[in-house]
């Protein structure tokens, strides 16, 4: 998959999962920091991006604090499932 | 000084005052459309299950601002008969729905009826004395014992009280009440008013 | 204030019926902890359950035509036998039932073709329906504040018999695990790799336990009363919902004010930690510990025993605590190895006798909570 396209989906499924009502997907830049400022998510909606990785992607994850950098922005992100789906195809 | 705030289907008053109504064909986005009413930019609310969206609308009229009440003095004590039944049903029936369990962490957090207590906590920094009771029957008499209780033993100043239950989207009361130490001489007066009020309160039950 | 003494402690527990044949058990080093397989959980996971002929045992005992949850057999047992051990009358009108738990009859989800009432799922209607049974007159009040809860309700009835609302008051707590509990815990990553380890540097959460204990509180002792409660308090972190503040100013404040209230010359012998097992309690715990003067107290967690029993573990754990103080024992934290440098003091890892007066009991839980109790022996 086109890693923009890629992009697009953790986006999509980021704002659905997490019920972001009040955000506008246009207005989200891939390299918009995603906890503290830009999204402004916390732990706990870290660990639904964990389980949106683990149920679409096949991704399983057994240590939390080793995706920190990988969740930097949704280019990061994408990138670690990029080469996660690719280490299992 | 004592001050209150209730919530039915479609309407919020504080102190008597009719502050915010939805017409009744559109009380599908009343939560929303409540929480835009009030301005305020608090992304965190689109998280909470209904339960606590209640319970956060209910406080925000009557809470004053901060730094006009010591967060270590004020205390929170809620009463409910619904408690988290919605919500308990709608993770169950969203994690459990299919052979594969479908995680979410996030709305676990909520399956607790205390959940309410920490999203009143952080939104007003409350840091006293905080309880939730569920009880089978609608009255103010717990809260004002358990209130005026804790006021006499020094361990508050000043406490939101309150009842609240969420069925289902047309079904949910909620009665909150911010006193202080000036009100503890007119609390029973109080609080036999508010018993009479919501009447209704405790009567919806699951079907 | 109008004082509240312990006059009755029970529990029910995978380790069996009563405090008398649990605390031997604790004293002979044993855990509830079994491996579990769930479909909640993709590895297979340690916890401690009431199993069939245990339910059966509690069935036997109740002899009663009522269909019963497994939640209101462990409180209906417990409750009885607390009543049964005092002059007790539930049918007062100055007696109150209180009953702590976070998810109640929530077994009944899985249970669609259960005949129990669907209305019993409610915590209200299954106290209610239990206070009935056991001859209550006034309504019962349910407490509900996550881990709390146990301790909550301790503190609820000390509250309400010191204001002069109730002369006595029964405060049961309980329960269960199901797959419910399991998959939140699971998929917030705060379920251990294998037993829960308390306090210990390789620490990776905590281990479910389904457990029921109770008290009576009387504001007047009795000739066999050797145990008073004389401090309690809860407080809020106002910080995070599911993660403790990491200043453990909640905790602290409500230790600290514990203390003040009992005076210097009754610090706490030891102290009966929550100590969960997962990395961010244990840590706060110890901090706040540090933080009120009571760094060279000694501690332990029960949790390696029992498994966290969520609203039943302050009861629970003040309970088994309660029958250590009055043989003056200090009971091993279980499960603990090596502490890691994120918890200032090593708990107990030994069973030791030593003359004790007076425990502190500390709480936390989800919503940002924090409760201590300390209870006090007032005759040896």
């Amino acid at each position: 998959m086109e890693k923009q396209q890629l992009v697009n989906e953790l986006k999509n499924k980021i704002i659905e999962q997490l019920n972001l009502v009040d955000i506008d997907p246009a207005t989200v830049n891939a390299n918009d920091p995603l906890f503290g400022e830009g999204l402004g998510l916390d732990s706990i909606d870290g660990l639904e991006i964990v389980v949106i990785l683990e149920r679409d992607y096949n991704i399983t994850i057994t240590e939390i604090e080793s995706l920190t950098p990988h969740f930097e922005s949704l280019t990061t992100l994408a990138e670690f499932v990029a080469a996660q789906t690719a280490v299992t195809a | 000084m004592a001050t209150y705030c209730s919530i039915q289907p479609n309407s919020i008053k504080h102190n008597d005052e009719c502050i915010f109504a939805v017409r009744p064909e559109e009380r599908e986005n009343f939560f929303l459309d409540a929480y835009r009413h009030f301005g305020l930019a608090y992304p965190k609310f689109h998280k909470m299950d209904r339960f606590c969206q209640l319970g956060f609308l209910t406080a925000l009229p009557i809470v004053p601002a901060a730094g006009k009440y010591d967060p270590a003095k004020t205390g929170l004590l809620i009463a409910s008969k619904s408690g988290s039944y919605f919500t308990d049903n709608h993770y169950f029936s969203r994690v459990f729905a299919e052979e594969k369990i479908n995680y979410s962490p996030a709305q676990f957090t909520y399956t607790l009826p205390s959940a309410v207590l920490g999203e009143l906590s952080i939104q007003h920094n409350f840091q006293g004395e905080n309880y939730l009771f569920l009880q089978s029957e609608y009255n103010f008499d717990l809260l004002r014992d358990y209130a005026k209780s804790l006021f006499h033993d020094q361990k508050l100043d000043t406490c939101l009280i309150g009842w609240m239950d969420y069925y289902g989207p047309d079904q949910f009361l909620s009665t909150f009440l911010w006193i202080d130490r000036s009100d503890l001489i007119n609390l029973d007066t109080i609080i036999l008013n508010i018993n009479k009020t919501c009447f209704d309160y405790g009567k919806a039950t699951v079907s | 204030m109008r004082s509240s003494y312990i006059t009755a402690a029970e529990i029910v527990s995978p380790l069996g019926i009563g405090l008398t044949a649990n605390f031997e058990q604790v004293k002979n080093g044993a855990s509830a902890l079994r491996v579990h397989q769930s479909k909640a959980a993709r590895t297979e996971i340690f916890c401690s359950r009431i199993n069939e002929a245990q339910e059966q045992q509690y069935d036997a005992i109740l002899a009663t035509e009522e269909r019963l949850t497994k939640l209101e057999k462990m409180t209906l047992v417990t409750a009885k036998r607390l009543i049964d051990s005092t002059n007790f009358k539930p049918e007062d009108s100055r007696s109150l039932f209180i009953l702590c738990t976070t998810k109640g009859n929530i077994d009944l989800l899985f249970q669609p073709e259960s005949t129990i009432p669907e209305n019993r799922i409610l915590f209200s209607e299954s106290a209610g329906f239990m206070a009935r049974q056991l001859k209550f007159k006034n309504l019962p009040i349910v407490v509900s504040n996550a881990c709390i809860s146990g301790v909550e309700g301790i503190l609820l009835g000390r509250q309400l018999i010191a204001a002069g609302v109730y002369d006595k008051a029964l405060v049961v707590a309980a329960d269960l695990v199901t797959d419910f509990t399991i998959s939140g815990f699971y998929s917030l990553k705060a379920y251990a790799k294998g037993r829960c380890r308390p306090f210990d540097q390789d620490r990776t959460g905590v281990n479910l336990g389904e457990c029921c204990a109770g008290v009576i509180l009387n504001h007047e002792a009795d000739k066999d009363t050797d145990m008073k409660i004389i401090a309690g308090i809860s407080s809020n972190d106002a910080n995070h919902m599911t993660a403790p503040s990491r200043e453990a100013k909640g905790l602290t404040q409500a230790i600290n004010h514990c203390l003040q209230t009992v005076g210097e010359d009754k610090a706490p012998d030891f102290i009966s930690a929550h100590g969960t097992g997962t990395r961010y309690n244990d840590a706060m715990e110890s901090k706040a510990f540090g933080q009120s003067g009571l760094e060279t107290v000694p501690f332990f967690s029960l949790k390696g025993i029992y498994g966290h029993t969520l609203g039943a573990a302050g009861l629970v754990e003040t309970v088994i605590s309660i029958a250590a103080l009055r043989d003056n024992l200090l009971l091993p934290s279980v499960g603990f190895q090596k502490a890691g440098e994120d918890v200032q003091q090593q708990p107990i890892t030994q069973l030791k006798w030593s003359p004790m007066r007076r425990f502190l009991k500390t709480a936390s839980g989800f919503g940002g909570g924090n409760a201590c109790l300390m209870v006090e022996k007032i005759r040896a």
